[in-house]
């Protein structure tokens, strides 16, 4: 029935989907502020900044083009492909290992020819596909053999992509494999005690794991009550002025392209990490709590996906899919606004940059695909 | 199906975006106005201007004293480097990606910044100096020596703000003292090694230099060992503290260098080598050109005494002990006032912590010191929006600064050029071969007390003395013998000899004690009180009227007056200005010498002049009383005429002294009958003071001329005297060619009819 869908109605039931529009929505205000961000850059007079949004363009359509592109396989296809995807991200990791480029002390990108990569980025997909993969094959009540695989499939990119050291990326995985394996219905205590032990073990990663520099980043997070000079200028610096810029947007903002935190540069990394200092800058609080509700709407409706969708395999893409989003966003603003340590992590559809977008769009895609797998289903049905 | 868990999963991010939500509204609605403020502190700056000094000129409008543009060419280390050419540049030598060597480059968010940033940066700045050095003519080491002397300034106001901060912290446990010395002794041995060990110096350098820093830090912890293990566990949260401070202190040294600018020469450029670096900008970033107005005197040592100097406040001596003026006025509040319309307290501190105070002209003597206030003019201020780096986005508001009033003196530079001409060997034959002639000279409008010149010889070059002060050429001037800051028109007390002379007769004619055409018989000596006056005739002048004892100078004659005025003498010398200020205002007046008598005695030797003594401007103002008829003026050197007091002579008793005067010149046998001063109509009176003191068993004397041109309508009375002129050489030989020459200048320069 469906196999006899043409691939073009395929996507076109995709793009029925009102979650599509709203992620071009929120696409095309990330556009908007990167654009302010790159609008005026004091720091380099001649303008190396004036054409990140432009740029932005290109990433969106790409983004596009492979949601678009998503929306075309089918859920066989899909699940059967979901571990060679998780074999392909994983060896792009060893990849990096051998042949990435080594920046700033960390080695997280692999060059392939004009383009860079990053590949764990990529990852956070292949081990959503890998995991709903797996735990789609669960029956009735879970014992404990069947947490290993899980288990395994997610401890081994965390490995890999903690040594790069990449933190932020790494830790993205946590929630995931959590919020799938709740999803798929492992006893909630279970998951609750493993929470409650990470929980505690998290002060001793600040003793034992954590690097110098991320010792000093959680230090100023700590320590906001009071800063000390050094750190103002230092570590510090990043969410002091971040602060600073989202407060002073007031409830409406100053107006695009008009915030000075923003313009005049003290705003630090304003186009990629902190692009929501600009946002609730130039926007306000109107602005920015509006784009957390545009968010809320997209997992609201991913979710509903989720619920409706008769496969277990659809249900737990999405649950992860979603889970990471959603940590992504959080730690993000949450960081924006001196609720968290400064880490590297984007906000997907609105920082500028490639990996990211491309990714964000394809994770979307795959929750639209499912929503157009059930909608074959039930368009099909009466036909038969 | 677990789907409830689905709605658990969605309640969870929803409580996630709602905890981000209501940490926006805390910060965006609850505290946006603070936030607000803070954003405003992050880029509003205030921009002092500083006003020029006014101007001071002569009678005529000729420039003593002004403000000129002073051209200054800076160098902003950060601007330097064009960060995105330099990021394209390491990208494309380390094969890494252009937006990774972007984010490298970018200066940092306190990081460290890559050593080959540092060394183009630095390669940068050596192309600009030579540049400019090239163009201006100037050296380039001078230029890296100015920058030094900046780091030397930097450095100091660091140690002074580390000592601040640490030292409390120290004495917490033990006495502050102690403590101040221990860091003292640690800062000396680190900031030479830390700082200054680099080449061409931290401020052109791109960043901290944190290789430096670390080296101190060890430095530091085995200086402070000692220190430490003696204080116990006290001094280990100064030693933090220092800690701490030594690195901020470092990255706020650091961030300076970068963004602000640094002079590297300034100098009075022709405009010609200005404009050719203006042109040349283009290929010399970060070199930027201003202009200040800074002090000159354009006609050198003219009239310094009277004009002064302007310089630095600090430490002078007052009194018992030494007073600090700048923080006297810091104190009262001088400072804050002046710009408190502008900024409040906190940066008003931050802006004298600056030193930009400590900078501040004031004038030290003379003229630039009487009218400081209204020469000094008031700061303004430009509000500017500067981005991250400092540099100046647009103007929010200009306050501008209100430029000082400009003075024009009583005096007439010319004559005073020439008055101090006239103290020259040439006009006094009698005096011995390479005598240095030392003494003073004053020239008042008999009638308003207008100073017409007033001058102190030797001088000065008041250029000299402006900051920045060459110490060596400053103290040869503080240990001249001949003391050419000196203002001896003022500050120098003199025996006023024979000039005095003219003070008995009056008061003994007012008092009724002598009779006009009474006649004293003068035998050469004159014996009273148990003692025998010596007259300069040995075998006497015969008889006398008041008239010919001052025109021969006749010291037995007035010997009898002052034994019969006694303390009369003293009362009359008060009335015409003696032993008090003549209240010019000039700065170092001295009120000179007027004891009363001990012994009738006293009186008989003050009456010629002795054991008394007189600035040059008392007896120019006496000559001037006599001029107009007994009019008591006040000199003054700026504005209207003060009012003038009656010193209470009537015509008649005036009248014997002023035919006396005349006598003087005119007169057959007169003491200063000088062919000049006779075409000049002038009259007056010699003197002859002793001062008691020895040259090479020469003894001493003063040698002076007072008396006003021409005798019938004066225009001008002068007063000059000479120091320390060998015994033999009377003020008819030595001061009265001198002031024959200065009246002749006046008529010269004022014209010979009125």
């Amino acid at each position: 029935m469906t196999s006899r869908e043409g691939a073009l109605s395929r996507v076109s039931g995709g793009l029925l989907w009102p979650g599509t529009c709203l992620v071009l929505f929120l696409a095309a205000a990330g556009f908007l502020s990167v654009w302010s961000a790159s609008y005026r850059s004091a720091e380099f007079g001649r303008g190396y900044y004036l054409d990140f949004y432009l740029r932005q363009l290109v990433w969106i359509a790409a983004g596009f083009a492979v949601f678009l592109a998503l929306l075309i396989p089918r859920r066989k296809t899909l699940a059967d492909a979901s571990y060679w995807v998780y074999g392909i991200c994983l060896l792009s990791l060893v990849a990096v290992i051998v042949f990435g480029r080594c920046v700033n002390g960390s080695k997280r990108w692999i060059v392939l020819g004009p383009l860079q990569v990053q590949p764990s980025e990529f990852m956070k997909l292949g081990l959503v596909l890998a995991l709903a993969k797996c735990l789609s094959a669960w029956k009735g009540a879970a014992r404990i053999r069947d947490f290993a695989a899980p288990l395994v499939l997610t401890a081994v990119p965390m490995a890999l992509i903690v040594r790069q050291p990449d933190l932020g990326t790494a830790l993205v995985m946590l929630p995931v494999l959590l919020a799938m394996l709740y999803a798929a219905g492992a006893p909630w205590k279970a998951l609750a005690s493993a929470v409650i032990v990470l929980a505690c073990a998290a002060p001793f990663s600040y003793f034992f794991l954590l690097r110098e520099y991320q010792v000093k980043r959680v230090d100023a997070f700590l320590s906001q009550g009071g800063h000390s000079d050094e750190q103002k200028i230092g570590e510090a610096y990043q969410l002091i002025q971040s602060k600073v810029a989202v407060g002073s947007g007031g409830a409406l903002g100053k107006g695009w392209r008009k915030g000075e935190q923003n313009t005049l540069n003290f705003t630090p990394f304003r186009h990629t990490d902190f692009i929501f200092a600009v946002v609730g800058e130039e926007w306000g609080f109107a602005g920015a709590a509006g784009l957390l509700l545009l968010y809320l709407l997209v997992f609201s409706l991913s979710i509903s996906v989720a619920w409706a969708a008769q496969s277990a395999y659809d249900r737990l893409v999405v649950v992860g899919v979603v889970s990471y989003l959603v940590f992504q966003v959080f730690v993000n603003t949450a960081m924006a606004v001196g609720l968290a340590p400064v880490t590297g992590l984007t906000l997907p559809f609105v920082s500028y940059g490639g990996s990211s977008m491309i990714l964000s769009f394809a994770s979307l895609g795959l929750v639209a695909g499912a929503r157009r797998r059930e909608d074959a289903l039930r368009f099909a049905r009466p036909s038969i | 199906m677990y789907r409830n868990r689905l709605l658990v999963i969605l309640g969870f991010a929803a409580l996630l975006l709602c905890l981000v939500a209501a940490r926006l509204w805390h910060l965006q609605v609850v505290h946006g106005s603070e936030y607000e403020k803070a954003a405003l502190d992050n880029r509003i700056q205030v921009r002092i201007l500083r006003p020029a000094r006014g101007s001071i000129s002569d009678r005529k409008g000729r420039l003593l004293a002004e403000d000129r543009p002073r051209w200054s060419v800076s160098i902003t280390p950060g601007l330097v480097l064009d960060l995105q050419a330099a990021a394209l540049e390491i990208a494309s030598a380390q094969g890494i990606d252009q937006d990774e060597a972007v984010r490298m480059t970018g200066s940092g968010w306190g990081r460290r910044v890559p050593a080959e940033v540092v060394s183009m940066r630095e390669a940068g700045i050596r192309r600009c100096l030579q540049g400019t050095a090239e163009i201006l003519g100037v050296q380039a080491e001078s230029m890296a020596a100015a920058i030094r002397a900046a780091e030397e300034d930097i450095l100091d106001s660091e140690s002074r703000e580390r000592v601040r901060v640490v030292a409390p912290a120290a004495a917490a446990g033990a006495d502050l003292g102690e403590a101040r010395s221990a860091l003292r002794t640690i800062e000396r041995e680190i900031n030479r090694e830390t700082m200054l060990a680099a080449a061409p110096g931290f401020l052109l350098s791109a960043g901290p230099r944190w290789d430096l820093l670390d080296a101190a830090a060890a430095k530091r912890k085995e200086l402070f060992a000692g220190f430490a293990s003696s204080r116990g566990p006290d001094a280990s949260g100064a030693m933090r503290k220092l800690a701490d401070a030594e690195k901020a202190a470092a990255i706020r040294i650091a961030r300076a260098a970068r963004t602000r600018s640094h002079v590297l020469c300034e100098g009075f450029f022709g405009f010609e080598r200005i404009l050719r670096l203006e042109t040349a900008l283009e290929s010399l970033p970060g070199v930027s050109i201003g202009s200040a107005p800074a002090r000159i005197y354009p006609m050198g040592g003219c009239a310094c005494h009277s004009l002064g100097y302007v310089g630095f406040l600090g430490w002078t001596r007052s009194g018992a002990g030494e007073v600090n003026r700048y923080e006297e006025k810091e104190e009262s509040g001088f400072f804050f006032d002046s710009v408190s319309s502008f900024m409040d307290r906190e940066e008003y501190e931050e802006l004298e912590a600056s030193g930009e105070f400590l900078r501040d002209l004031f004038g030290r003597t003379g003229a630039e010191a009487m009218f400081d206030a209204d020469l000094r003019g008031a700061r303004g201020a430009r509000l500017v929006e500067c981005d991250r780096l400092g540099r100046i986005q647009r103007t929010m508001r200009i306050d501008p600064p209100v430029e000082g009033k400009s003075i024009a003196l009583t005096i007439d530079a010319e004559l005073c050029e020439a008055s101090a001409r006239a103290f020259s060997r040439r006009l006094c034959p009698d005096l011995p071969e390479g005598f240095a002639l030392r003494g003073s000279a004053v020239v008042l409008d008999p009638w308003t007390g207008a100073v017409l010149a007033a001058v102190s010889v030797p001088g000065f070059d008041p250029n000299d003395l402006l900051p920045p002060v060459d110490a060596s050429k400053a103290a040869e001037m503080f240990t001249d013998p001949g003391k050419p800051l000196l203002n001896r028109a003022v500050s120098g007390c003199y025996e006023p000899g024979s000039t005095f002379k003219a003070v008995a007769a009056l008061a003994a004619l007012k008092e009724g004690l002598l009779a006009p055409g009474e006649i004293i018989q003068c035998g050469g000596s004159y014996g009273k009180f148990g003692h025998t006056f010596r007259c300069n005739a040995a075998f006497g002048h015969g008889d006398m009227t008041v008239e010919n004892a001052l025109m021969r100078s006749c010291n037995v004659f007035f010997y009898e007056l002052g034994a019969r005025l006694l303390d009369l003498l003293g009362a009359h010398a008060e009335a015409f200005g003696f032993g008090a200020p003549t209240g010019s205002g000039l700065p170092g007046e001295k009120a000179g010498s007027l004891q009363y008598g001990i012994t009738p005695g006293f009186w008989v030797h003050c009456a010629i002049g002795q054991r008394i003594t007189a600035t040059p401007l008392q007896m120019a103002r006496f000559a001037a009383m006599i001029a107009n008829g007994g009019s008591l003026v006040t000199p003054h050197l700026h504005g209207p005429a003060a009012p003038a007091a009656d010193a209470g002579v009537p015509p008649a008793a005036m009248q014997p002294v002023r035919e006396g005067f005349r006598l003087v010149v005119h007169g057959a046998g007169g003491t200063a009958a000088i062919p000049s001063l006779v075409r000049m109509k002038a009259a007056g009176k010699t003197g002859t003071a002793e001062t008691g003191r020895k040259s090479g068993g020469v003894s001493l004397n003063h040698a002076w001329f007072i008396g006003y041109a021409p005798c019938d309508r004066p225009r001008f009375a002068v007063a000059v005297v000479i120091e320390d002129v060998p015994h033999g050489v009377h003020g008819g030989e030595a001061a009265a060619p001198v002031a024959a020459e200065i009246l002749g200048a006046c008529f010269a320069v004022f014209g010979e009819a009125e």
